[in-house]
């Protein structure tokens, strides 16, 4: 919550959305099986073998990662820009100054392959509607908060939504500038 | 009981979450589209039961043609084998809209599209459970286990979405007054689509051949289906939109938007 972090920092909604990094943990996990299996392995050769390993243990370790950072999910309102944030994988810096666009939407994901999934949504995603948007929130397409630069987009779910929309307000500048 | 069942419940339950949730959210956020899903999963158990199969064993008995012959195939049969597929699962896949509630999920161009998808998905998803009842029923992969058939999944999964593509595109076609070229065009790319696998099996290329030409193909078809989305979603259907219609005034590089709050706006 924003008080156990101070007024001006936020914590996401809470999602299930983590549960979707387990399940591709695990379904990768599976794909590697066939390797612990001395037939399957003879007939696949070492080749597919190294080649198989070599895809899936980094995206593993990728997944992994990602998990263990959600928890430290956060939007902060420092004195001169917005802090998004999520562990060391993720990091936006948006200056108030550029921003010149806040609204709540509901988007609509495209098919193209990004990191987001319901519950949850990381790095730049691809919406068939606003195009990309630089996501770290726990909602995939429904009430998100997106911010607007010039050039950019960001998508972010705070928990204490119009608490953090009544703080970010007072800290851009007037409408009309 | 068969050593591919397990993967064949991950693959058709995964594959319809997936596909189906993509349906319902991209026509709209409605159910409406959903229940069509059911009129394809007996497709592709008729059309090879009844169609595909007599079919190829009745010109070839009659041409004097053993199977299994390869390369020493005739080329003609060989590509007789090769339009089968194509040729009547195209067909049998927009049958349904000889349905009178089906004919009319399709008015608009929208609608059309959704249909097709609709359709296309239940056939995918009664495909891969006919297939998994082959291959349980012929026996030959019962020394592997469960998990070695992760290229079903993967395939399956894939193929589920394709057979989604192609029957929208061919009815979308249809909503346009082309309903020739959509078959055409439906026929052409299912059968690009199997043309890797049909040169693995006659030995003409590696198995690799076969995975990269799906790739191609679905990358082709999600920029053609991105394409074609939004113009189909202006001739949606009115109740196809949940929830509040209000709209704002758009931002710079921002289209007009349903149910947005906009809290700031500047420049």
């Amino acid at each position: 919550m924003g008080d156990a972090f101070g007024s001006t920092t936020f914590r996401p909604a809470s999602s299930r959305g983590w549960l979707w990094m387990v399940a591709l943990i695990l379904m990768l996990g599976v794909s590697l099986l066939p390797l612990l299996d001395p037939a399957i392995a003879a007939e696949e050769g070492v080749v597919v073998l190294w080649i198989t390993a070599g895809f899936m243990v980094p995206l593993i370790t990728f997944f992994l990662a990602t998990l263990a950072s959600l928890p430290a999910m956060r939007y902060e309102l420092t004195t001169d820009s917005l802090l998004i944030s999520c562990g060391p994988l993720l990091r936006y810096r948006v200056s108030y100054a550029d921003i010149v666009d806040v609204r709540r939407l509901d988007l609509t994901p495209s098919l193209w392959s990004s990191m987001r999934f319901p519950g949850l949504a990381l790095w730049s995603v691809h919406y068939a509607d606003v195009g990309a948007v630089r996501m770290c929130a726990t909602r995939m397409a429904n009430g998100i908060i997106v911010i607007s630069t010039a050039s950019r987009r960001y998508g972010i779910t705070p928990a204490e939504g119009d608490r953090f929309i009544g703080m970010l307000l007072a800290m851009l500048p007037p409408e009309a500038a | 009981m068969p050593t591919i069942l397990p993967m064949a419940v991950v693959t058709l339950v995964a594959s319809a979450a997936l596909w189906i949730a993509v349906l319902w959210a991209y026509s709209g956020r409605t159910w409406r589209f959903v229940p069509l899903v059911a009129f394809g999963l007996p497709l592709s158990a008729l059309v090879n039961l009844a169609v595909k199969g007599p079919l190829a064993e009745g010109v070839g008995a009659r041409a004097g043609i053993d199977p299994g012959r390869g390369l020493d195939t005739p080329l003609w049969f060989l590509l007789f084998l090769f339009a089968l597929a194509p040729v009547f699962e195209e067909a049998i896949k927009v049958a349904p809209v000889l349905v009178p509630g089906v004919r009319r999920a399709m008015a608009g161009p929208g609608g059309a599209l959704w249909t097709g998808f609709a359709l296309g998905i239940g056939f995918g998803l009664g495909e891969a459970a006919y297939l998994a009842w082959q291959v349980a029923a012929s026996g030959a992969y019962e020394q592997y286990p469960w998990y070695a058939f992760t290229g079903f999944l993967g395939e399956r999964f894939v193929v589920v979405y394709l057979h989604g593509f192609m029957t929208g595109l061919f009815l979308w076609m249809v909503g346009r007054g082309k309903p020739a070229l959509g078959y055409l065009t439906a026929v052409g790319v299912h059968a690009l689509l199997n043309s890797g696998a049909m040169l693995y099996q006659l030995g003409l290329a590696p198995g690799w051949v076969a995975g990269v030409v799906m790739v191609g193909v679905l990358v082709a078809a999600v920029l053609v289906f991105d394409r074609v989305r939004p113009r189909a979603d202006v001739f949606a259907p009115p109740d196809a939109h949940g929830g509040p219609h209000e709209t704002d005034d758009a931002s710079p590089g921002t289209r007009e938007r349903r149910g947005a709050t906009v809290y700031y706006h500047r420049g």
